[in-house]
């Protein structure tokens, strides 16, 4: 038999449909209040471990009780003043009542109506550091899976009427919620319209986690350049909504997502404003260099000891030559089989529990650092190359994607064409990255950001509105 | 719609006049006296350019398109329109053959010319079929990256320079030659400011006069800058005789006995700006047959123009000394284009506003 | 739209397969040049390439060196048949320094200085050194203290002995630009065996002065100095001067050098002034560094010593050279074009019987770091 639509206004019938609904779910808890003659006179359900078991008995079950233990008819009307619990929705739809109560609600029936209290109280992990955004000095909350107590964080910080937050119920089978913050009045209208049309427009609603929306909503879905900015720190978020900026909290995912995002973000920290103006821009500077090393670097050394030897001081040359003597391979797939040895080596110390983890490392050292080299399979110089194209590669982590698909093009061209082709690589790399935008926002907008690389005093320095002017209208 | 700021005015218009300068580094006229025939330069230069700033201050919301049809009417535009696309594509033959040549002579000496020379005749299409958007944008970073360069070559320059190697007398043996390199300066690069005015859409915040003017004063300041170190360490005889002066003065500098031959790095940077350049020559030819036959951007034809005006390039410019015959007979050449169409521009101007004016007398009388 | 990207990265994969720089080699595959000894007997070239090879090195020495010699009528000729042996072209980008035999010397340097200018490999800042041993690739045969390749010891001793922008360096670019100037000579350092112990090493021994691309003589090391001084050129070298009273050791500091030229009625006079800073090294006798007197004394005889040994130099330039090694002529050229062009022609005779006078201002910069010399307490 079919559920209807709405509620009945009977408790026995409509407590009889959710029973049919959740037959099969042995969380699904639901009780009858009766009156002293044995009459139901009202009904109560919910998941349990997704509700506060003491929250109902307190606030739904006793006052309700304790009305009818006189033989009174509990109607619709008079709940709100039965029930104490603060947040009590009436209800009339069942698709939203069934929504309520698996968001942990318990849902009260009575004659007349139906009720969505608020009961959640599932179990939630506590505040720790997010592990990819540390930080020395400054605040040290991450966010977590509730998105509610995402959103607190949030408001936590942002303590102003203006802050705006819309939900989002996304998905028929995971019905999961995502909220949208902006600030009214600082954030840009066209990106917050343009935000809400490309969700409303995904073909995959079942949102486990936020990147299943950051992929479909980024301007560029092939491009390895992140355009939708993701972070899992509240203060981040906080100071990219001061910006101008709009953010998604995705139920379900730590991982917060502010669009629009432009490159320079990628080299930017949250520690940068809570220490020095001078140390911070120094840090900025050195992740930038060491990002565009690591993209450059192997292809600059094929250009330079495949092409261009002329450039290397004489005693260099003479010590990468004999480095070099008797290693079979040609320096670029020496080059290449030691990147991808890096990254297998990347992504196995990841996957591995952290016991198996230290003897990895020692075993990748001893055989890479020292057992190939000297079994002439590479040579040091090769090694040494990697090692720094591999570190210099965990400074910007937004930027590991696409560094990955710019060291490999820029050393496709140079092994091909030499320094012109690094030359050509270069610039059409410049030039992809010109193309690029974010919500409108060219990619490249250094003059959008008052921090660009250089992150100026806290005297010179204030949240401004950055997205009304920079938008790209057209080609 | 995208409009062309100030800043990208200014940006672009120094890239492009230095965009192949730095490469070669003087005039093929009288080589060592080149910075003097650049100072001589400015009273072809200066009058051009202040020209050009007149014209296209009169209308502040046009782009040259717009301008060349208020002028001259829809099909005398689209005459001139055809007669600035003429000029860029031999321009841009010019460019690829010579940076081609600097390719082969210098850097890949064992590589057949057609390989750097389409390798990057397809990346100027690409970069010029991705819109002026990006060519703005490539033009900030790329002029930066320019200045970084110059600014570590140019004071290592100093501690290497001969001063007393100043080339006396001023004008030489050669006093014809110093003139004639004026002229060609005058020519290429400040001349060749009527592509970029054809590649700019329509002017969007600033002055786009300033922009222009600013632009061309830094071109100007680089240029001479490079011309006076490359004659003072190189010598005037070495001068004469080498192709790719800075090139050259570049491999002389050095910092202790660990960084050498540092011309290969900068040149890096010295080939990105001319492929830009490239590409917005590139780019100009586009818009002009876009607005000469009423069509779209066209940027599925790009990479052709940009093959077809390196095969014209090969045809004529048959090998590295081909490039500099060329180069001294480019500023007859551009006389008619570079000064012909702005005195043209000016002269209907002129008309246009005495009938104005006579309109107005004639309405009030 | 999968057929369009895959043709796409099939037209890649070809044009990276099919094209290509042909500039690729494999760092380990290059034969390094560390310089070269050239050779004429008047009519053929004599190219000697000093080669470094790795693979013979050691763990007490990172390289050993090894010698190809080919002929040919021309320096390139002879550099391509070296081909023949090898399988393919050296790699000259390295070279640092290339030493000329008196052969090329005496017949032109010229061609050496070309072949500079069309081989772009070979570094623009190379040094030429002259040797004057019967042939220049004799200079192989020395030895050098410090280092296993005579082409890198030399640069070393080169580029301690002068900077390169200084006139009287070895540095290629500098001697490309005098050469082919007017009115003034090119000097290149001249490089010989000394015997040290039982071996030969490699030293500098003076300054060879050509008139254009010609030889016109070569001045011993101790004019060489002196010449040294005369181009502002920083000297080590170490003088004595004998004031009557003590002999004092000394070294010239910065020094200013100029020249007034005139040419009048026919007769070209040249007044050269020369400004030394005096470095006391060490003194023969007993002197108070600190005594006015004493500073006087020195001051005076280190002058006269000064003037004397200058004004050898450059009255052999005058007499027997005629090469014009100060750049009076260039000076004529630059700063009075017509009155060079009615006398360059006749340069050398008109050099040859210039009136030349030399006056010499030194001033005592350092007197050492002690202000008397040591005495024995009791004779």
């Amino acid at each position: 038999m079919e559920a209807p639509n709405t509620v009945l206004g009977d408790p026995v019938a409509d407590l009889g449909t959710f029973k049919n609904i959740f037959a099969e779910d042995a969380a699904f808890r639901f009780r009858e209040i009766c009156s002293p003659e044995g009459r139901v006179r009202a009904g109560i359900c919910f998941f349990d471990g997704m509700a506060s078991g003491s929250l109902v008995a307190e606030s739904i079950a006793e006052p309700v009780a304790s009305f009818v233990c006189d033989g009174k008819e509990l109607r619709a009307e008079q709940v709100f003043s039965v029930v104490t619990n603060c947040e009590l929705k009436r209800e009339d739809s069942v698709e939203k009542l069934i929504s309520a109560v698996m968001y942990g609600d318990t849902l009260l029936f009575v004659p007349g109506g139906a009720f969505a209290v608020g009961t959640k109280n599932w179990l939630k992990r506590t505040l720790t550091e997010p592990r990819g955004e540390t930080v020395m000095r400054g605040p040290r909350e991450g966010f977590i899976e509730s998105a509610l107590d995402n959103v607190s964080m949030i408001r936590r910080r942002l303590k102003t009427r203006e802050l705006r937050v819309e939900m989002v119920s996304l998905g028929e089978k995971a019905n999961n919620f995502i909220y949208i913050c902006s600030i009214r009045g600082v954030a840009d209208e066209r990106v917050r319209c343009e935000l809400k049309r490309r969700i409303a427009a995904m073909t995959m609603t079942d949102i486990l986690e936020s990147n299943y929306i950051a992929e479909q909503i980024r301007d560029c879905p092939h491009s390895p350049f992140k355009t939708v900015g993701t972070t899992e720190r509240p203060d981040s978020v906080a100071a990219k909504l001061l910006e101008g900026r709009v953010a998604v909290v995705v139920d379900g995912s730590p991982c917060v997502l502010t669009v629009p995002y432009l490159f320079v973000e990628s080299f930017q920290s949250g520690e940068d404003y809570y220490t020095g103006n001078i140390f911070s821009s120094v840090n900025r500077a050195v992740r930038f260099v060491g990002t565009a090393l690591s993209a450059c670097i192997p292809a600059f050394y094929i250009a330079i000891v495949n092409y261009h030897q002329e450039m290397l001081p004489t005693v260099l040359l003479l010590s990468i030559s004999k480095a070099r003597q008797g290693v079979p391979f040609p320096t670029i797939l020496e080059l290449l089989l030691l990147l991808a040895a890096f990254d297998i080596l990347r992504e196995a110390s990841l996957r591995m529990s952290n016991n198996i983890g230290q003897a990895l490392s020692v075993v990748g050292a001893l055989i890479i650092g020292q057992s190939a080299v000297e079994a002439k399979f590479v040579s040091a110089p090769v090694v040494i190359i990697v090692a720094l194209t591999g570190t210099t590669s965990m400074l910007a982590s937004p930027m590991m994607g696409a560094l990955v698909c710019a060291r490999s093009f820029l050393l496709a061209m140079t092994a091909a064409f030499g320094l012109t082709g690094f030359t050509v690589g270069l610039v059409l790399l410049g030039a992809y990255l010109c193309s690029l935008s974010s919500f409108g926002v060219p990619y490249l907008s250094f003059e959008l950001l008052p921090d660009g690389l250089i992150r100026r005093r806290w005297g010179k320095l204030r949240y401004r509105k950055l997205f009304g002017a920079g938008r790209r209208d057209g080609k | 719609m995208i409009k062309a700021d100030e800043r990208d005015v200014r940006s672009l218009c120094a890239l492009f006049m230095l965009g192949s300068i730095v490469i070669i580094g003087g005039t093929a006229e009288n080589a060592s006296r080149s910075w003097l025939s650049l100072v001589l330069s400015v009273t072809i230069a200066l009058p051009l350019l202040a020209l050009w700033v007149w014209i296209l201050g009169r209308f502040p919301d046009k782009d040259l398109f717009g301008v060349l049809g208020e002028l001259f009417g829809k099909w005398g535009g689209k005459l001139f329109a055809g007669l600035i696309g003429v000029y860029a594509f031999i321009t841009l033959s010019w460019t690829l053959g010579n940076y081609t040549s600097f390719t082969t002579m210098l850097t890949s000496r064992d590589t057949v010319k057609e390989v750097p020379g389409m390798l990057v005749a397809a990346a100027a299409a690409v970069v010029a079929g991705l819109g002026f958007r990006v060519i703005r944008g490539a033009g900030r970073i790329f002029l930066t990256f320019m200045f970084i360069a110059l600014g570590v070559t140019i004071p290592l320059s100093i501690l290497s320079v001969d001063f007393s190697a100043f080339p006396l007398p001023i004008f030489g043996h050669d006093r014809a030659g110093v003139f004639e390199g004026a002229l060609s300066l005058g020519m290429m690069p400040f001349g060749e400011v009527i592509i970029l005015l054809a590649a700019l859409p329509p002017p969007g915040r600033g002055k786009r006069g300033r922009g222009l003017l600013f632009g061309a004063l830094m071109a100007f300041c680089v240029m001479l800058v490079v011309f006076l170190r490359n004659v003072m360490m190189l010598g005037e005889r070495s001068m004469d005789c080498l192709y790719f002066h800075s090139f050259y003065a570049l491999r002389i500098l050095g910092i202790g006995s660990f960084f050498q031959r540092m011309e290969i790095l900068v040149s890096v940077v010295y080939m990105c700006s001319d492929l830009l350049r490239i590409a917005l020559c590139i780019y100009c030819c586009g818009r002009v047959v876009s607005e000469c036959l009423g069509l779209p951007a066209q940027k599925g034809c790009y990479g052709p123009w940009a093959v077809m005006a390196f095969a014209a390039s090969e045809m004529v410019l048959i090998n590295g000394q081909a490039v500099f015959v060329f180069r001294e007979l480019c500023k007859y050449i551009a006389l008619p284009f570079c000064v012909g169409i702005p005195l043209a521009c000016a002269f209907a101007l002129f008309l246009r506003k005495n009938e104005q004016s006579d309109g107005k007398l004639w309405l009030k009388s | 739209m999968k057929k369009r990207y895959l043709a796409l990265a099939f037209t890649l994969l070809w044009a990276f397969l099919l094209s290509g720089c042909d500039g690729f080699a494999e760092i380990e595959e290059l034969i390094v040049v560390s310089g070269a000894a050239i050779d004429f007997d008047g009519e053929e070239y004599t190219v000697t390439a000093e080669i470094i090879d790795l693979q013979r090195g050691s763990q007490e020495t990172a390289y050993k060196t090894f010698y190809l010699e080919s002929r040919g009528g021309s320096i390139s000729q002879a550099v391509s048949h070296m081909g023949r042996v090898t399988g393919k072209e050296l790699y000259w980008g390295h070279a640092s320094v290339f030493v000329i035999g008196p052969g090329v010397a005496q017949s032109s340097i010229l061609p050496v200085l070309e072949w500079f200018l069309h081989d772009s490999l070979a570094a623009f800042s190379s040094m030429i050194v002259l040797s004057d041993t019967e042939r220049a690739a004799d200079v192989y045969s020395f030895v050098s203290p410090t280092e296993n390749s005579v082409s890198f010891a030399l640069e070393k001793i080169m580029t301690n002995y002068s900077s390169r922008e200084e006139r009287g360096s070895a540095a290629i670019f500098e001697i490309i630009d005098k050469c082919s100037a007017d009115g003034v000579a090119t000097i290149i350092p001249v490089i010989s065996g000394q015997k040290n112990g039982g071996e030969t090493v490699i030293a500098i021994n003076g300054m060879a002065v050509f008139a254009r691309d010609t030889i016109s003589g070569i001045y011993a090391p101790e004019e060489a100095e002196l010449l040294r001084l005369l181009l502002e050129s920083h000297s080590g070298n170490v003088f004595s001067a004998d004031t009557g009273e003590e002999v004092v050791h000394f070294h010239c500091g910065e020094t200013k050098s100029g020249f007034e030229a005139e040419f009048e009625n026919g007769t070209l006079t040249v007044d050269v002034t020369l400004e030394a800073e005096l470095k006391l090294v060490d003194v023969d006798g007993d002197a108070g560094v600190l005594d006015e007197e004493f500073l006087l004394r020195f001051a005076d005889s280190a002058d006269q010593v000064l003037t004397q040994r200058a004004m050898n130099v450059l009255e052999k330039d005058v007499a027997v050279f005629r090469s014009d090694i100060l750049g009076v002529g260039q000076y004529f050229e630059r700063c009075r074009p017509e009155l060079w062009e009615q006398i360059k022609d006749d340069w050398e005779t008109v050099y040859g019987s210039a009136l030349i006078s030399l006056s010499v201002d030194t001033k005592v910069g350092q007197s050492g770091e002690a202000s008397k010399t040591l005495t024995l307490a009791r004779e």
